[in-house]
């Protein structure tokens, strides 16, 4: 059953195009109301499946990191030449590539938001040992171990727990276990661009939980101070954990997000009006 | 004295090592839950870990340098087997992987 999802708005011009990536072991499921609540708002959202995130398990061991980077690339630049305001969001894995699109294509993206950056695996739900994780992935064994989902599945909402929980169960919406080979390419694409942070410089807002469960705000901070960007904002959520998508401050997030994208349309539109002039 | 309390250490590891591996590489059909699957991975990367460690202290401890090299090529053996291993190819890294285990330990054992 696929899971992805395009929002364009037929009958009236919309204000921009914004692409989504959904997270390691994720689906475009969980960008699903984010995605709608943009589209309500007037943007066309396109949302797809990361490769080795099928509907076969074993794809997973089978991805490199390159070609998720390549899937988003070509997914941008697609979007690009039919839309002037492209937008790039992401949550987790996703956050990552919508910052490697920023690196790339930093003249044509009109802004990134970065849900959850993962840049490390250092939340507070991994076990005490996590400083030997990497070395564990280097090896052989990354393909043997897969780390079962497990509470609080990143919501700290209860009720909306439960859901995700039956969901995940059934394996609608995602893999219902975190296979090591995913994070050791995850862990690799996050290096690859902790690099070239200097060098970015396209507008961005960047939302991290404070009790994020599986990578903590140093990502978000490293990001933050590391960045060239003049115009970037930071925002520590209090109430939610790693699904800040659909936790406790969803509503919140999405008003940010919104906000953000509304402020840099105006900018856009302004300097193509003075260029007419 | 030091150097014989790592070597017998370090066959120790290499040898649950070995017990351990050949079970998940040879016997898949055991581990198909990876709930229960979870635990006994975790120990196995914990045994890499050590075995990794226990090489690298056993370089410094060996006196004779081109077995402190020879010692270096086994300790790096998960990091280099890490590097080239595929999922298709998965089950003849395995073995090679086994393999170098077994030879650090004859080896280990014959300086």
């Amino acid at each position: 059953m696929s899971l992805d999802f395009e929002l364009i708005h037929e009958d009236i011009e919309s204000k921009g195009a914004v692409l989504l990536f959904h997270g390691l072991t994720g689906s475009p499921f969980e960008l699903k109301k984010y995605g709608q609540f943009l589209y309500n708002n007037g943007y066309d959202v396109f949302a797809e499946c990361l490769p080795g995130h099928g509907e076969k398990f074993e794809e997973i061991y089978t991805v490199k990191y390159q070609d998720w980077l390549n899937f988003a690339y070509s997914h941008f630049e697609n979007l690009k030449s039919k839309y002037e305001n492209v937008f790039v969001s992401g949550l987790c894995l996703g956050a990552v590539l919508a910052l490697a699109i920023g690196l790339k294509y930093k003249e044509q993206v009109a802004g990134i938001i970065s849900l959850s950056t993962t840049l490390y695996l250092d939340g507070w739900r991994l076990p005490w040992y996590k400083c030997l994780i990497p070395i564990g992935l280097a090896t052989i064994v990354r393909y043997y171990y897969n780390y079962p989902e497990c509470e609080p599945h990143g919501i700290k909402n209860l009720k909306t727990r439960n859901i995700v929980k039956k969901l995940l169960a059934k394996g609608d919406v995602g893999m219902n276990d975190f296979p090591m080979t995913g994070f050791y390419e995850l862990l690799k694409l996050s290096a690859v661009v902790r690099k070239q942070l200097n060098n970015f410089k396209t507008p961005i807002l960047l939302i991290h939980s404070h009790e994020d469960d599986i990578t903590s705000t140093k990502s978000a901070n490293v990001v933050y101070k590391n960045i060239s960007s003049e115009d970037k904002e930071l925002i520590i959520l209090y109430d939610s954990y790693h699904m800040v998508l659909y936790d406790n401050e969803k509503e919140f997030v999405f008003n940010k997000a919104l906000e953000f994208l509304n402020s840099h349309l105006l900018v856009k539109n302004e300097e193509k009006e003075l260029v007419c002039i | 004295m030091y150097l014989m309390i790592s070597k017998y250490i370090f066959v120790s590891i290499s040898i649950l090592l070995t017990i351990l591996f050949s079970l998940r590489t040879f016997l898949p059909n055991l581990f198909k839950d990876s709930k229960k699957n979870s635990p006994f991975m975790a120990l196995l990367g914990g045994l890499f870990i050590a075995y990794i460690f226990f090489g690298f202290v056993l370089c410094v401890l060996i006196p004779i340098m081109k077995f402190k090299f020879i010692m270096l090529i086994f300790t790096l053996s998960p990091f280099i087997i890490g590097k080239l291993v595929t999922y298709k190819k998965l089950k003849f890294y395995s073995i090679f992987q086994l393999f170098c285990v077994i030879l650090s330990v004859i080896f280990i054992i014959l300086i």
